[in-house]
């Protein structure tokens, strides 16, 4: 039986004073594997991300969390982060007059704090910023420019594929890193996540699309429908979903 | 100074309002007052900082100590209070003696402290200038021979000494300082001044806490005036980061003649009650200015600025951009007013006052005026007000950064444009106690 670092138990959530968006999710991940979650539109996946980073203005009024056995819903979202619990948003936020560069050390160097490693100062973050500009095969001249302003929504992707890399956490949430991306981004992105698979780091996929899965093969692929999970299997069913669609599974649910 | 440069246009009406000027103890009176009646709306005089007719001509006169540093070409002479001996041991400055220093800078014979800050000037009708011109105690003369280039970097310290133990009666005259520096820059002299206003804060500097111990009661009024012959250069630099416990102030005039160009930036970041007015006249042909400032405001703190610039002369360029960062209960207040005369074709003026209300008790006025009397002219203006941006928060937080940081970082970004201007280390340091200030979680004084 593997050791499991995230527990989702029959967690029902909505945004605050509106109408239950998830509605009973369960979902387990073992350490070290990346599962993929798929859905229609408006099922829940961003709301499952959201809850999972801890966004305000979401309410969780059942069920339970656990992230390497401590309950992740009682920490607050930067403790989340910290913790290593990393999310890649669907719409990367625009932060003008926040330099990336200078938003990049901030972040590393508040994950080291937390590991116990010593600040990086600017020439080590460097090195460590071009090495991971690198892989995602962004300009360096990105760190220069305002956190997201002005990227094109691919170079957006890409940044935060760029972060994942840096602050190396432990679980990843990827909302959608795929849409919106040409073919060779989308090999890039896909091989940055591959290269951050490992024994002990974790992550959700969620997409709309088996390609990204060509590049990182998931251990399990999960269906979301109505705020559920309503069916689990192997990568094949990513393949299996593009060519049937999703009525086979949710049949008349939504 | 070619008397063009006052004589053809009608001067504007006088900015501040005719309500009579209170001695500073009655300021604090009527800040107080603002304070209890629950601030904005209920009386508007009160809330722009009410400077009338009457400042007080009698208060305990103090020189403040100066720290000054010139280089290159500046040549600077230091009179009355200002001078080294200072308050009372100095002769008072009285129109001969500046007339004898500037000879003896070697400067040409200039008109008398406040051509550029009274009657005919942009800010004409000020009445903390025209109360000034009666009664300066100290003033610092700058010139700048024709060509050279020079720097001058001021610090003015107010202490004032601990008041006797008993509470300050309500009569208790006013206790103050009133001085000067007037800067003059010949024909294509460049100029780099920085004025820092500072002192030592109360011992627990505790914002909003009624006259934190330590630092006493007091105004300062400082008035600035630079002169800019043809093709001059200015950078001004102008901190103001006063104690809590202190009323600030302020005025500039600057004048520009044909080519002339300055840069200025202005920080409102101290005293419990500061007004900075800068009147800037674009006087001669192809004249530029460039003004940027921001007011970080805290606790109950209100920070008052009050523009006027005139597009005095053809084809000048003018630019304004002010922001506001309140936090605590802090009010700030912004007028710009930009003045286009007949004359002025091919005019370029540009005003903007973005703020950020950091906190919920926090408010930001705007009021900009536009007057223009010449149709070849581009003009824009936009005042925004605006919170903290909480998409932007989260994403910051969930990248691993509190949310005390992640404020600070956006706080900085939202003032950044102006600070990135800044190359004084002092008015820097400044700033970032400010910026602290006005983030610090509130513990909203009770009213
Ligand atoms: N702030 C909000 N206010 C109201 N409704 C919301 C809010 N956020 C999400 N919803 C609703 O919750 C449902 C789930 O949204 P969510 O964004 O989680 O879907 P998704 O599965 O990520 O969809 P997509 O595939 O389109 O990205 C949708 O019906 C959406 O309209
Ligand atoms: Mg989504």
């Amino acid at each position: 039986m593997s050791e499991m670092l995230l527990e989702i138990k029959d967690l029902h959530a909505r945004v605050a004073g509106g109408a239950e968006i998830l509605k009973g999710l369960s979902l387990s991940l073992p350490v070290g594997e990346v599962h993929a979650i798929m859905g229609p539109n408006g099922s829940g996946k961003s709301t499952l991300s959201y809850v999972l980073a801890g966004r305000e203005g979401y309410e969780v009024t059942s069920g339970s969390v656990l992230y390497r056995g401590e309950d992740l819903l009682a920490m607050s979202i930067d403790e989340r982060a910290r913790a290593g619990v990393f999310l890649a948003f669907q719409y990367p936020v625009e932060i003008p007059g926040v330099q990336n560069g200078y938003f990049l050390r901030a972040i590393l160097n508040a994950r080291r704090a937390h590991l116990g490693l010593p600040e990086l100062n600017p020439v080590e973050f460097m090195k460590r910023a071009k090495e991971a500009l690198q892989m995602v095969k962004l300009d360096a001249s990105m760190l220069k420019r305002s956190v997201n302003e002005g990227f094109s929504g691919g170079e957006k992707k890409r940044n935060e594929v760029m972060q994942m890399a840096l602050l190396e956490p432990t679980l990843s949430v990827l909302d959608e890193t795929d849409s919106g991306l040409d073919i060779d981004a989308l090999r890039v992105v896909g091989q940055g996540v591959e290269a951050l698979k490992g024994p002990a780091r974790s992550a959700l996929i969620i997409t709309h699309f088996p390609r990204l899965l060509e590049h990182v093969t998931p251990h399990k692929v999960h269906v979301l429908s109505a705020g559920r999970v309503v069916h689990t299997g192997e990568a094949s069913l990513a393949r299996e979903l593009e060519e049937r669609g999703y009525e086979w599974l949710i049949g008349g649910e939504r | 100074m070619s008397p063009s440069r006052r004589a053809p246009l009608a001067p504007p009406r006088p900015l501040t309002a005719a309500a009579p000027l209170l001695p500073p103890p009655a300021l604090a009176a009527a800040e107080g007052a603002l304070l209890a009646s629950g601030g904005f709306g209920k009386t508007e005089a009160l809330w722009y900082t009410p400077v009338g007719e009457a400042l007080p001509r009698e208060f305990v006169r103090l020189s403040p100590s100066v720290a000054l540093e010139a280089r290159g070409a500046a040549r600077v002479a230091r009179v009355g209070a200002l001078s080294p001996e200072r308050w009372p041991a100095s002769p008072p400055v009285t129109a001969a003696g500046v007339s004898a220093q500037w000879a003896a800078l070697g400067a040409p014979a200039a008109p008398p402290l406040g051509a550029l800050t009274g009657a005919g000037a942009a800010l004409g009708g000020s009445a903390l200038c025209a109360w000034s011109d009666l009664s300066a105690d100290g003033a610092l003369l700058v010139w700048v021979p024709p060509g050279e280039e020079g720097e001058v970097r001021v610090v003015y310290t107010l202490d004032v000494p601990a008041a006797p133990a008993a509470p300050a009666a309500p009569a208790a005259p006013a206790t103050g300082a009133l001085t000067r520096l007037a800067a003059r820059c010949g024909e294509g002299a460049r100029l780099t001044l920085v004025e820092r206003f500072e002192g030592a804060e109360g011992a627990e500097g505790a914002e909003g806490a009624e006259g934190a111990e330590g630092a006493e009661a007091a105004f300062t009024a400082h008035i600035t005036e630079v002169e800019l012959q043809a093709g001059a250069d200015l950078t001004y630099t102008r901190a103001q980061g006063a104690p809590l416990a202190h009323l600030h102030l302020g005025a500039v005039g600057i004048a520009l003649a044909a080519g002339a160009g300055a840069r200025a930036t202005l920080l409102n970041l101290g005293a419990r009650l500061a007004r900075v007015e800068l009147g800037v006249d674009l006087a001669g042909e192809g004249a530029r200015a460039d003004l940027a400032g921001a007011f970080v405001g805290s606790g109950a703190r209100l920070l008052d600025q009050h523009l006027t610039l005139r597009h005095l002369a053809p084809r000048c360029e003018s630019a304004q951009r002010f922001k506001g960062l309140l936090g605590g209960i802090s009010r700030g207040v912004f007028t710009g007013r930009v003045y286009v005369a007949p004359g002025a074709s091919g005019t370029r003026a540009e005003q903007s006052n973005p703020n950020l209300i950091a906190s919920e008790g926090a408010r930001a006025v705007s009021r900009p005026q536009l007057e223009i009397y010449n149709d070849d002219v581009q003009c824009s203006h936009g005042a925004t007000v605006g919170q903290l941006d909480e998409e932007a928060l989260f994403y910051l937080r969930s990248r691993g950064l509190t949310r005390a940081v992640g404020e600070r970082l956006l706080a900085e970004a939202f003032v950044g444009e102006v600070l990135e201007r800044l190359d004084d280390p002092g008015a820097q340091q400044l700033a970032a106690e400010a910026l602290a200030r006005a983030l610090a979680s509130p513990e909203e004084p009770a009213q």
